[in-house]
């Protein structure tokens, strides 16, 4: 039997799928190692909702006939482990809450459908926040507690995909499968230092996920480079008649064909760089957006349309949330929710005034209106990810947030993942460095359909840096 | 039978103390998004970003 090196667990898809192929070990091997780190490190991070080790074993043996047969598929021998809000035959899912702990479906979501397809294999389910959050404020607002981040155990690990970063970051998984509505893919991934995608709104179906809002709720990857991201977008992304919000389009990963980055203007706000972010990672931040600037783009200074993003983004969650779990509120489950806000924020949800909810949707369509104008004059826009480091799992989740003085300049940090999740579009969250011993990243969000670009620009990025390849250590 | 009667109201009060408070500021942060939203002006012919599919 060939030894499975620890090197193997922070290795990425393509380095994987050569040692497969030159039989350094084999998909048995790579996915038992796997299902023993899983199983050994992540309920010590509140990672792990549950483990698939004998179906994936059963998986990895056939990856391994077809590899002996010469048969070659995209992902295949790949391990991998989705948030526990992807439906996954006749196993528990319970969407992070204690009410649905029994929940069982009868059918794969669409995306473990196609990873399937592609060969990979699924070795275990993720912790998350439960409901995939809305008004909760507290990391422990979850089934499985508050999921540690593997840089600091006294950190929380981001929200609300928070055991599919903590995974990635941890090594328990060559990439993991997440969801956003509003910051659940690009907060983690920042957090925990990795990298992570959320595709434009429409793009991966969400057939067989939970859903927290219709109109928001995207599917994407959080792996350890852009490069993995790629790959798995390119198996996930696709038309599916049963998720009525599928924009009926593919995608194929072509970063070949990607602008080259003096053609590219990416929007900015200085003042967010120099005075936003922890005055800890300004060092980092900087360096980051140095980096970006040697690859030759043109950065101009913006400023972002003058909306409410973050209550039109909360109205329209609340709204499409409280009608989803409208039963669960009545009945009074709700109440076994971990979190007094989260339960709070759905009950008073209930009373919601109709006209509310349309305006906020109203305002949307200005917001898109807006968005579509100023992509005229920028290709991508540029923000730091998160302004702080991931908090203390003992206090509030959005501690640390205030700046004492404010800066006099608002910049464009503090909407944009609410402005880009109302608006559908993608963005890209990459690690550029660390500020007391915490990852610090910075997003790239791009007007729909342009993953590619978004991708290009990350492989560039972590080409010149190497933050992606940095990794906890463990044991 | 009086002094249960008069002891259950006051557990009761302290178990949900902590929701009231987490009631009252939802219900402020809702309040405070309204507000915000309201200062947009919306031209009268601006559609919700709905797609029905007949």
């Amino acid at each position: 039997m060939a030894t499975v090196s620890d090197d193997v667990f922070f290795a990425g898809i393509a380095d994987l799928t050569r040692r497969l192929h030159e039989k350094e070990f084999s998909a048995v091997e790579l996915t038992r190692a796997f299902c023993e780190r899983l199983e050994r490190l992540g309920p010590r991070h509140n990672a792990l909702a549950l483990s698939l080790r004998p179906q994936a074993i059963r998986q990895a043996h056939d990856a391994d006939d077809e590899l002996k047969r010469g048969r070659y598929r995209p992902l295949q021998g790949i391990p991998y482990a989705v948030k526990d809000l992807f439906a996954v035959r006749g196993h528990p899912t319970t969407w992070g809450a204690k009410p649905y702990a029994g929940q069982v479906f009868d059918e794969d979501a669409r995306v473990v459908q196609r990873l399937d397809k592609s060969g990979a294999i699924l070795i275990g389910k993720l912790a998350m926040i439960a409901l995939a959050g809305g008004g909760y404020k507290s990391a422990a607002a979850s089934l499985t507690g508050p999921c540690l981040n593997p840089w600091d155990r006294t950190r929380w690990a981001g929200g609300s995909s928070s055991g599919s970063g903590a995974a990635t970051a941890a090594g328990l998984a060559t990439f993991t499968l997440g969801t956003e509505t509003n910051g659940s893919i690009v907060t983690p991934s920042a957090f925990c230092g990795v990298t992570g995608l959320r595709p434009t709104y429409g793009l991966v179906s969400r057939h067989g996920v939970m859903a927290a809002s219709w109109t928001m709720d995207k599917v994407g990857p959080i792996c350890r480079s852009a490069e993995d991201c790629g790959l798995v977008l390119q198996v996930i992304a696709g038309s599916d008649s049963e998720d009525p919000g599928s924009a009926g389009r593919g995608f194929s990963y072509t970063p070949q064909f990607a602008r080259k980055p003096q053609d590219l203007t990416v929007g900015y706000a200085p003042v967010d760089f120099a005075e936003w972010v922890d005055p800890a990672a300004r060092p980092a931040f900087q360096a980051a957006l140095e980096a970006v600037k040697s690859t030759g783009v043109k950065l101009k200074e913006i400023d972002l349309p003058d909306f409410p993003y973050g209550p039109v983004a909360d109205t329209i969650s609340r709204g499409d949330r409280v009608s989803i779990f409208e039963d669960f509120v009545r009945s009074g489950k709700v109440d076994e929710l971990a979190d007094p806000a989260q339960i709070a924020w759905l009950k008073e949800s209930m009373d919601l005034p109709a006209r509310e909810y349309l305006r906020a949707q109203r305002i949307r369509t200005l917001i898109q209106e807006e968005f579509r104008a100023l992509f005229v004059d920028v290709d991508m826009i540029l923000a730091p990810s998160r302004i702080d480091v991931a908090p203390k799992i003992s206090g509030p989740i959005d501690a640390g947030s205030r700046r004492d003085p404010e800066p006099k300049s608002p910049g464009i940090h503090g909407r944009l993942v609410s402005a880009g999740n109302l608006a559908g579009l993608p963005a890209i969250s990459l690690p550029c460095g660390f500020a007391n011993n915490l990852p610090v990243a910075i997003s790239f969000v791009g007007h729909p359909w342009t993953e590619n670009h978004l991708l290009g620009m990350g492989r560039l990025f972590q080409s010149q840096t190497d933050w992606h390849r940095r990794h906890p250590e463990l044991g | 039978m009086a002094q249960m009667l008069a002891a259950a109201p006051a557990v009761s009060a302290a178990q949900t103390a902590p929701q009231t408070d987490a009631a009252k500021l939802a219900r402020e942060q809702f309040d405070k998004n309204s507000q915000a939203m309201a200062s947009v002006k919306i031209p009268i012919a601006t559609e919700p970003p709905f797609h029905f599919k007949a």
